[in-house]
């Protein structure tokens, strides 16, 4: 029996959640901008419609904003992340298995269910989550996982399908597939686009048509002949059931204005490593390699300077405070006086299991205490919030964190900060 | 819309019940007869947040609810709840949030206040308006010493 796979991807997710606590921003253009309010990373159609595209930076897309009344956000990540949650929830009590492919989407597998009838099953999972979370939501569905996003790509774009497309039937797949561009294709990335389009590819359905395999094979590797595949219906990608755990782990942040001075590294550094050690013993693992680097403006026209180092530790450590002493010694090496930097970062990487370290026999060991004392730590900052206890390192009200001058409410995940309703409006 | 199944993960089970093994010391004596009876401690987001993943809180400011809700009470809505006539909402008119009684009456909505002193909404025009949620709880603290 065929699988059938859905792809519920929620519309402009990020706009949407805006939306929801603030029903005003409806009909204006609506953008919400990376870390540090650089560029815009989500934008509603309204937004697209008056020419701003997704990477353009703030500065440059601000006039056209303010011309169209137009509202840009900071991005709010701790509501946004509250809300995806919400709706993976409500996914979940729907179909036996789910995979969360990313903040704002999810492949559920819906072999089997057939019989329910798949497209209203679709409008189903679309209303259920307006209803409940008031988020709006595209469904594709079909054979493949590649075939489901091609369908909800049209779900998304075409006025008929009205957010819900089943791609099931053989007969409407080659007419999907000529409307939709080779750059559009999941899996194709944008270098591999181009190389197809040399052969004379240009839409999904002249991939699909493409006979010559070895070809494909060795223009694109294994992965780009099984989406190939995928879009002939052949079954290559299943449900990614378990979280994958991450190989390396990266806390990199622009600077909200540029750093002179060595400290100010020194505790960006910190903030990074306690930040990024924090996910790695969620994770249960430990690591072998820090890296650090620096780099200044390069929109600027000032000195340019970029440099990175990095060092293996014998014994794998989840150990912050161990690992911000030696991020300093980094710093040492490659910090020169006189430059305006912008961004630094670090990489934790050569992770390996909690439970498979091996002590070295030359290191001296302090495992179990530093672990209770992280694992402390950590249980503190889970429940009292972030930041609550940190090294000192870290530095108090630092100067150069992440600038965020336009981020909504924590609607969903501070007392503090709930929508408030003015009950007095329009009655009085 | 058929009716669907609904599908429960057994992690979802695990996590929110409070367990307790004991509680006494496992000791050589007779033991505690009240192990027996052990059950969950009492949960207020049990009893009020039945569906979690629809439920939102919002802050009220104001006085055309009184006496029902006063300004800084904090109300407990639920989206997944179907509205019917008579129910406290918050809706959207607008595109501004208000909290009223909920009325519709054929072609017409009417959103009522509690105070007297304040003036009915009759929207006409569905456009206008949209249900955002209904109320179910509404949490009035007496004394607003640490809220």
């Amino acid at each position: 029996m065929k699988k059938v796979f859905a792809l519920v991807d929620c519309n402009s997710f990020y706009v949407s959640c805006e939306r929801l606590f603030n029903p005003l921003l409806k009909n204006r253009p609506v953008v919400v901008l990376s870390n540090n309010d650089g560029c815009a990373v989500a934008l509603c159609q309204k937004a697209k419609d008056i020419g701003i595209k997704r990477g353009e930076p703030f500065f440059k897309l601000q006039d056209k904003l303010e011309k169209h009344k137009g509202v840009a956000f900071s991005s709010n990540y701790s509501l946004y992340g509250d809300i995806s949650n919400r709706i993976m929830n409500v996914l979940g009590g729907l179909c036996p298995e789910m995979e969360i492919y990313s903040i704002d989407e999810a492949f559920l597998n819906l072999s089997g269910m057939e019989h329910l009838g798949l497209d209203e099953y679709g409008r189903v999972l679309k209303t259920k989550v307006f209803e409940q979370i008031g988020i709006p939501v595209s469904v594709g569905i079909a054979h493949t996982k590649v075939l489901a996003k091609v369908a909800n790509h049209h779900a998304k774009k075409s006025a008929k399908a009205q957010g819900v497309l089943d791609l099931t039937c053989e007969e409407y797949i080659d007419e999907a597939l000529r409307r939709i561009s080779i750059d559009d294709i999941w899996g194709i990335g944008r270098r591999s686009a181009e190389k197809l389009k040399h052969l004379g590819i240009y839409t999904g359905l002249d991939f699909k048509n493409y006979s010559n395999e070895r070809k494909i094979l060795k223009l694109l590797t294994k992965v780009g002949r099984q989406v190939q595949d995928e879009l002939r219906g052949i079954n290559c990608f299943d449900l990614e059931l378990s979280l994958k755990k991450k190989e390396q782990i990266i806390s990199s942040k622009s600077f909200g204005h540029g750093v002179i001075c060595k400290h100010e590294l020194r505790e960006a550094l910190a903030n990074y490593i306690s930040r990024a050690s924090e996910k790695m013993r969620n994770q249960n693992s430990r690591t072998r390699t820090l890296t650090i680097w620096l780099t200044t403006n390069p929109f600027s026209d000032t000195p340019q300077y970029f440099n990175k180092a990095s060092m293996s530790f014998m014994a794998p450590t989840g150990d912050s405070i161990f690992l911000i002493r030696k991020s300093y010694e980094l710093l040492d090496r490659i910090y020169k006086p006189g430059f305006i930097y912008k961004k630094a970062g670090v990489s934790l990487s050569s992770l390996v299991e909690k439970d498979m370290c091996q002590l070295s026999f030359f290191e001296r060991s302090d495992n179990l205490k530093t672990d209770a004392l992280m694992s402390v730590l950590d249980q503190i900052n889970q429940r009292e919030g972030r930041g609550t206890i940190k090294s000192l390192a870290c530095g108090i009200d630092p100067l150069w964190t992440t600038l965020c001058k336009k981020k909504s409410s924590h609607y969903t995940t501070r007392w503090g900060e709930l929508l408030k309703v003015d009950l007095d409006k329009y009655s009085s | 819309m058929k009716d669907i199944p609904r599908f429960y993960s057994l992690l979802d089970l695990e996590t929110p019940l409070f367990t307790k093994l004991f509680g006494t010391h496992v000791s050589c004596g007779f033991p505690s007869p009240a192990d027996d009876y052990l059950e969950g401690k009492l949960s207020l987001d049990s009893l009020l947040v039945q569906r979690p993943n629809s439920t939102f809180f919002v802050k009220a400011e104001g006085q055309s609810m009184e006496p029902l809700i006063l300004s800084g009470d904090l109300l407990i809505i639920d989206r997944s709840v179907m509205v019917r006539n008579g129910d406290i909402i918050l809706g959207i008119v607008d595109g501004e949030f208000s909290i009223k009684r909920f009325f519709r009456d054929h072609e017409k909505v009417i959103l009522t206040p509690e105070n007297e002193k304040f003036n009915p909404i009759v929207i006409k025009d569905e456009l206008r308006f949209e249900v955002w949620g209904v109320v179910i709880h509404i949490i009035h603290s007496l004394v607003r010493r640490s809220l």
